[in-house]
């Protein structure tokens, strides 16, 4: 059985305490590293139910729990690892009591939902919600309120561990046959990389790259000082709720329910790779130029290894503290490294053409946990789909993740005309027939053919609770009369 | 012309009978910190002020002009905005000045940036969404960070 918790409101806003690791979902702080997950999906069916579940997942009575940032005990990894996530339609689905204030103006992307927020973030034309995988489309998004989100070591661990998990929520989902009694359950398995030379694995995305190189650090007690060109460390309050007179936002109250959450923008991002090997190896290009042109899409060579600092080869694996100690430095347009490619785009890393106040690396931070989906693409079309599919969190998802993918991602013009920038190629909504620019030399370079290779399947936001906010919603839920989302100011 | 990178801004606030004066006195001597506006590295000119009495053109007394050109989108960007110490608390005092029921809301601006955005927005006379007028740019694919680091 777990013990109490006794935890009392924060004061420090910047930097995780130890003490604080108990009550804060693990992912947030730390990525397990576990090759196996599955992501589940389900609406609240039954609301005694659903609050009894809540009590299991943090009481130790029930077959599995909300896994904490508590340290591993020896740092041997647990047979699984599990997170919880709530909809702003699942929050009113638990019936709480109308206490509960979660600000409009700062939660508002939350509040209206991933369906709402599509246009903000480039979900249009293909990567409609109307096109999104059922129980998150459109037509069905309302009544998706939980999202469960299992990690394990092996394939046997995951079913096993699965099968439990289904046996708890059972009885909080609809009746068979009901409804939305229909649980979507989509399976993460990240393909791991073998380098024959060195015997080290990394794990890739389907499109070649080595993934997980990059996410921000949260300030905590006790780490060390940054080293010389390490990005900052990022104050606590940007990825874990937290009150605090510099705090960008209202932390929902009351406080128990507020304090130590996160926000986390769930996404299936199917990704086309035959069209993107189809568009590296057009006009007759060799090896060496795919390679070179793959570099400059994502701003990363496939090993890792940064464009900024291997401009024209990506030669060995540089250390792990070379991926990440760089920043962009005078390259006002893109040369070596182009302003769309992906690593830019996504972290400008102080770049003063593009951040505010010129050099904050910390504002518009994300922290992703996601992995591949699908099976490992072999080198032909086999028609089956895989992508990339995960947690992208945040304490404001206006201000962090759509700020992203809305002013970076997707906005053609951030950097100024200089650049001749244009969308993030492998993340941005890209229009069939667009050219992508890279500069060489001074002069830019214009590639034709260019179609979009991400298209969204899914996209869910959640309220990630604290232990102390699960608790309570367990308490609390089922009143009369309850909260509800508010409407549009 | 390309479309522009910039956009105007050009909000016409009614101000609360007993503050007008005040605030026209404030405006007059005690001048922004411009290092706040400096820091958000997005706003290309700026100004602020209360329309005069019986001015030529008959506009009441009681309404303030925040007229601005800046780059990119107006909301998005707001809490980059509010996040420089001195740009928040002159609009934390400018607010508890405005004549509408949800400007006192919304100090700290820091913490309120999207209510304030919405709000300033509700009274911008050139709001991008709306269809508004002209709008001229001397140089549409430059920002003010294209402008003050050239390549």
């Amino acid at each position: 059985m777990s013990q109490p918790l006794a935890i009392t409101k924060a004061t420090d806003p910047d930097k995780i305490h130890p003490e604080d690791f108990p009550d804060i979902q693990g992912f947030i702080l730390h990525g397990y590293n576990m090759p196996k997950s599955r992501h589940f999906v389900l609406t609240i069916g039954q609301v005694e139910a659903a609050l009894e579940f809540l009590t299991a997942l943090t009481s130790g009575a029930g077959a599995l729990s909300i896994t904490t940032a508590e340290r591993w005990p020896r740092g041997v990894k647990p047979e699984y690892a599990l997170n919880l996530g709530l909809t702003a339609r699942g929050l009113e689905a638990l019936e709480l009591p109308t206490v509960l204030n979660i600000n409009q103006g700062n939660f508002s992307s939350f509040l209206a939902g991933a369906v709402a927020a599509a246009p903000s973030v480039g979900d249009v034309g293909p990567n409609s919600p109307d096109n999104w995988v059922t129980k998150l489309n459109t037509a069905n998004a309302d009544r998706a309120h939980l999202l469960l989100s299992l990690y394990t070591n092996t394939a046997l661990d995951r079913d096993f561990y699965s099968t439990q998990l289904r046996e708890m929520f059972a009885r909080v989902i609809p009746a068979p046959g009901a409804p939305d009694s229909d649980v979507l359950e989509w399976d993460v398995d990240p393909y791991v990389f073998v380098d024959p030379v060195s015997g080290e694995s990394f794990r890739k995305i389907h499109f070649g790259y080595t993934d997980g190189i990059s996410n921000p650090i949260i300030d905590e007690v006790g780490l060390a000082p940054p080293r010389k060109n390490q990005l900052p460390y990022v104050p606590a309050w940007q990825f874990v709720t937290r009150d605090g007179e510099y705090v960008t936002y209202n932390l929902p109250t009351p406080w128990e329910f507020g304090q130590n959450g996160t926000f986390s923008a769930f996404r299936i991002l199917e990704q086309d790779v035959a069209a993107f090997d189809a568009f590296l190896s057009a006009d007759g290009r060799d090896e060496a130029a795919q390679e070179y042109l793959a570099s400059k899409l994502c701003g990363r060579w496939r090993n890792a290894n940064p464009v900024v600092l291997r401009p024209h080869a990506p030669g060995p694996r540089l250390p792990d503290n070379e991926l990440t100690d760089f920043d962009y430095g005078k390259d006002k347009v893109g040369e070596p490294c182009p302003y769309s490619a992906h690593t830019r785009r996504t972290n400008p890393r102080g770049d003063p053409q593009v951040v505010s106040p010129p050099g904050n690396k910390v504002d518009h931070r994300i922290m992703r946990r996601a992995d591949a989906y699908g099976p490992h693409y072999e080198g032909k079309n086999d028609g089956q789909p895989r992508g990339l599919a995960g947690h992208f969190m945040c304490a404001m998802l206006a201000n962090q993740f759509e700020f992203i993918m809305g002013q970076w991602v997707n906005n053609a013009t951030f950097p100024g005309s200089a650049a001749q920038a244009g969308i993030d190629p492998l993340l941005g909504a890209v229009p069939d027939g667009s050219t992508f620019t890279y500069w060489e030399s001074g002069s830019p370079v214009t590639v034709n053919g260019f179609s979009r290779f991400v298209t969204t399947r899914g996209g869910l936001y959640c309220f990630i609770p604290s232990i102390t906010a699960v608790k309570w919603m367990a308490e609390n839920g089922g009143a009369s009369p309850h909260w509800t989302v508010p409407t549009t100011s | 012309m390309a479309t522009p990178v910039q956009n105007a801004l050009t909000a016409i606030i009614p101000i609360k009978a007993e503050f007008v004066d005040k605030l026209r006195q404030q405006l007059a001597s005690n001048p922004i910190d411009p290092s706040g506006l400096d820091a958000v590295g997005t706003v290309h000119f700026a100004r602020i002020f209360v329309f005069a009495q019986n001015n030529a053109s008959g506009v009441p007394a009681n309404l303030a002009a925040v007229i601005t050109s800046y780059d990119h989108a107006f909301a998005p960007y707001i809490q980059d905005f509010v996040n420089q110490p001195s740009v928040a608390a002159f609009f934390d005092s400018f607010l508890m000045a405005v004549d509408d029921p949800a400007a006192a809301g919304l100090v700290p601006v820091t913490k309120n940036a999207a209510g304030f955005a919405a709000l300033v927005q509700k009274y911008d006379n050139t709001n991008p969404a709306n269809s508004w007028g002209q709008w001229y740019s001397a140089y549409p694919g430059l920002t003010v960070k294209n402008i003050l680091n050239p390549s």
